[in-house]
């Protein structure tokens, strides 16, 4: 690939996406309009529409998608697996507990909010302790989170058994995917966090390309155990903060980092910007479709992604079957 | 693999400047004032709509959601019972939103920040809760006055429908599967004592508990209504072979309908009690 | 000589027990060590101690004088190298960035530089793989990547190498390449330790054979003093026949079957 298709990817495909996602949604409206809001002007309707409720979707939506790819593409690398996401050490879970606790308990719309970091940032804690009693070898982690998520998805479960109906119902949207911009997260905070960490990961490129050749390999060749879970936090951290801005979204980290890798390679100074823009790009495109396809009904973004997920799934396993 | 700046980093370039069009796009608007008379009425809650049709407005409804008994209108949908379309009701332009905590689930956010007024009617437990909510209602759309009326028209409607409290033991159920009755925080329980009945599990503490078929018999009411009729002719099915619980000897598992419990709205209030004391009225009980 | 690694009454184990117990053992610069003994006689856990991947029980590792402990992983990883069987799929990097491996510890994070490519060439070069730089290293036979392996571990230092068992699976051809090439690198200054399982083949190129045994030390000497039927045959629990073999002239064992 070189430079000159790199970049153009790299600009073009968000750009692109951007427009696409500016454009659909109840009505179809040129993003163009925008511009009759530049000072002097008169803002039409459409245009608000557009600036005000459109924009800041399609950007939470990027961001999002940004961290799912590049929390998935990191988490492959360090579990060795294909089928890592950004939810394998239980962030996920961690967040449905919060919000279903807070939810019950008739807590406001914020503290909903502050209580699903809560419970990303007890799995985080979690999964460090365990890396750091037991050590990172072999499928430790992973069977931890895997076990971590049991818990989590049973209490969650307990709490549906004795909660009102509505807010069983309130739970379970959120818990598809749900990427509207409700003003009760501080989203620049959030997307500029996601920004530090997705930079931070770009930066320990060398590390990660090490990582995925395995812990022994790693170690002797000079990358710490400390340096390892600092890329585990770092990813669980990108993961937190993406069901923050948008509930739990499936197959974006498993799959855009799948693809990337089997376009540009493993090499992470690539995979991790690539991953970035195209995870981003394909959630507003997703998002976009899940807004316009049944007006006034809105697709849970989740669902558009799970059956882009499923499919592609498909045609990967069957693509790849050994030769016998 | 040369040391200079490859492409790469434009991608943090391209997420910086998202960053700063999301920072300056993301600061709410104030709300608008409305100056004259409210002409644009959306409403996210059946209940709502109900009463702004009870109040003679039905004219005025731009946007609705779905269930509206009584509403034939050209007022659009705006979305599902949980998810109402932003972008449906900021183009409708509309002067005021109603909501209702008792049957919109996710309002006011948005809303918000796009300056939008709007009227959140809190929960209510009994009639003179719903009264005075409906007549809230009705100043702001500009017919205080007639609203009162109605209002008052509609207490001495009640007056005639009451029953005398303390008779018969009831269950109501909302629904048989999840099984869902209605305890003394849900306004539900106050038709119930309006048409002489005594709420079994007034007592609980969530509005709406969901109950378990051991507390059901075990509560060994003197009848059990149901909302809806499919699950009435379901739990007679169902509950045959306990003979020992009253309610099944007897007989007296009734449906009340949907067509005026679920609305909080004073009108739909006094038809409730009168279809369920009508259905009490006449039951057996030891 | 200046003795490298010191291994003092050190006991050591995983989980589930103790596999060494109170070895003492002393490498200086410039050997070609190898390691044999039963399968599970501790070879590798001995590796692992000495790279410092395993801390001891009891007793002390240590690398120039200085507890292994003390060290940290990327100051380790820039005084010695090492070779493991890497498990499980491995991703699909070139031959070239794998070599590029070799100069993290002493790069870090910071993009390859120019310097850090002629390196890298200059090492192909001298390890015979020059034709293979563009190829995925998931693409190479068993012998390829043992090769590579070796040349990585070059790159990242070229005072000491490690290696568990580099030619175990491969076939006759690429066994004495690497093994060949160990050699050489070993006449040219570097102090190589690796555990083998053929002990032919460690009697053909060490200088010191050192032999473990249910995780003590057995016997520790030149080739021509250990590799008898006597050592071996308590070594192994078996019984061997001795002779000088035809090609190298170094001591060999051959295994007596029907008798055990």
């Amino acid at each position: 690939m070189n430079k000159w298709f790199r970049i153009s990817v790299l600009l073009i495909l968000p750009l692109a996406a951007v427009t696409v996602g500016l454009s659909l949604g109840s009505e179809a409206i040129s993003p163009l309009e925008i511009f009759s809001c530049i000072p002097g002007g008169e803002c039409t309707l459409r245009a608000e529409v557009l600036l005000k409720l459109r924009l800041p979707r399609v950007i939470i939506a990027m961001f999002a998608g940004a961290a799912l790819s590049v929390s998935g593409a990191a988490f492959q690398s360090v579990f060795r697996n294909p089928l890592a996401d950004p939810f394998i050490t239980g962030v996920s879970g961690g967040a449905a507990l919060g919000i279903s606790a807070a939810v019950i308990a008739g807590m406001g719309p914020v503290a909903v909010m502050v209580m699903a970091s809560v419970g990303s940032l007890a799995a985080i804690a979690m999964i460090y302790a365990v890396s750091a009693i037991r050590g990172i070898t072999g499928n430790g982690l992973v069977l931890s989170g895997v076990a971590l998520s049991f818990i989590f998805s049973s209490s969650v479960m307990l709490i549906f058994s004795m909660a009102r109906s509505e807010d069983v119902h309130r739970i379970i949207i959120w818990l598809m995917g749900d990427l509207s911009y409700q003003g009760n997260i501080p989203v620049t905070w959030i997307c500029l966090s996601i920004l530090t960490a997705m930079f931070i990961l770009f930066m320990f490129h060398r590390h990660l390309d090490i990582i995925s050749m395995g812990r022994g390999f790693s170690l002797s060749s000079g990358v710490s155990d400390f340096e390892l879970r600092m890329v585990i936090l770092l990813a669980s951290v990108l993961a937190a903060l993406a069901v923050l801005l948008g509930g739990i979204i499936p197959f974006v980290g498993l799959m855009v980092p799948h693809l990337v890798r089997m376009v540009a390679g493993p090499d992470h100074y690539r995979l991790v910007p690539l991953s970035a823009v195209a995870g981003g790009s394909f959630l507003v495109l997703a998002d976009a479709f899940s807004r316009s396809v049944i007006v006034p009904y809105e697709i849970p973004a989740g669902v558009v992604t799970g059956f882009c997920g499923g499919m592609f799934f498909l045609f990967y396993v069957i693509k790849n079957r050994p030769e016998i | 693999m040369n040391k200079s700046i490859s492409g790469y980093y434009i991608f943090i370039v391209i997420f910086i400047a998202l960053l700063f069009l999301l920072f300056s796009v993301t600061g709410g608007s104030p709300a608008r004032s409305v100056s004259g008379s409210i002409k644009r009425v959306v409403s996210l809650s059946s209940s709502l709509t109900d009463q702004v049709n009870d109040l003679g407005a039905a004219d005025r409804l731009v946007g609705i959601t779905m269930f509206n008994p009584g509403y034939r209108g050209d007022a659009v949908v705006v979305g599902s019972y949980v998810r109402p379309d932003i972008e449906r009701i900021i183009s409708l332009r509309p002067d005021i939103v109603l909501v209702s905590d008792e049957d919109s689930i996710q309002h006011s956010g948005p809303a918000q920040h796009f300056g939008l007024r709007f009227f959140r009617s809190g929960r209510v437990f009994n009639f003179d809760d719903i009264c005075r909510s409906y007549v809230q209602l009705a100043g702001i759309l500009g017919r205080g006055n007639y609203g009162e009326q109605r209002v008052e028209l509609y207490r001495q409607r009640l007056e005639l429908v009451k029953r005398p409290p303390g008779a018969p033991r009831v269950v109501f159920l909302i629904s048989v599967k999840p099984m869902i009755t209605v305890s003394g925080n849900s306004y539900i329980n106050s038709i119930i004592e309006s048409a002489g009945g005594i709420n079994v599990f007034k007592n609980e503490e969530s509005a709406y508990p969901i109950l378990g078929m051991e507390s059901l018999l075990l509560a060994d009411p003197d009848a059990v209504i149901t909302m809806l009729e499919g699950d009435r002719d379901f739990l007679a099915a169902i509950l045959k072979k306990y003979s020992r619980a009253r309610f099944i000897r007897n007989n007296n598992i009734f449906s009340s309908g949907d067509g005026s419990i679920p609305y909080h709205a004073p009108g739909r209030y006094v038809e409730a009690v009168e279809t369920v004391s009508s259905l009490l009225v006449g039951i057996k009980y030891e | 000589m200046q003795v490298l690694f010191t291994i003092r009454s050190a006991d050591a184990g995983y989980g589930s027990g103790i596999v060494i117990r109170g070895l003492d053992l002393d490498i200086a610069s410039g050997e070609f060590i190898s390691l044999i003994g039963p399968n599970g006689a501790g070879k590798s856990t001995i590796i692992r101690l000495l790279t410092g991947m395993l801390q001891p029980v009891n007793g002390t590792v240590c690398f120039r004088g200085r507890d292994v402990k003390s060290f940290r992983t990327r100051e380790l990883a820039r005084n010695f190298s090492v070779v493991m069987r890497i498990t499980g799929e491995v991703p699909a990097f070139t031959v070239r960035s794998f070599l590029g491996f070799g100069m993290f510890p002493h790069e870090g994070a910071a993009r390859y530089s120019a310097s850090n490519r002629l390196t890298v060439d200059a090492t192909a070069e001298r390890t015979g793989i020059t034709g293979l730089m563009e190829r995925s290293v998931n693409e190479l036979s068993a012998g390829e990547f043992q090769l590579v392996q070796v040349a990585r571990a070059l790159v990242q230092s070229s005072g000491v190498i490690i290696l568990d068992e580099p030619v175990s699976n491969l076939d006759y051809r690429h066994t004495t390449l690497v093994m060949d090439l160990l050699r050489e690198l070993n006449r040219s200054g570097t102090t190589v330790v690796c555990a083998l399982h053929d002990v032919n083949c460690a009697s053909d190129y060490s200088s010191r054979i050192v032999c473990i045994k249910n995780g003590a030390l057995f016997v520790s000497g030149a080739p021509s003093r250990v590799v008898n039927t006597a050592v071996m045959g308590e070594l192994y629990d078996a019984e061997f026949m001795s002779l000088v073999n035809p090609a190298t002239g170094s001591p060999m064992i051959v295994p007596v079957s029907g008798n055990m």
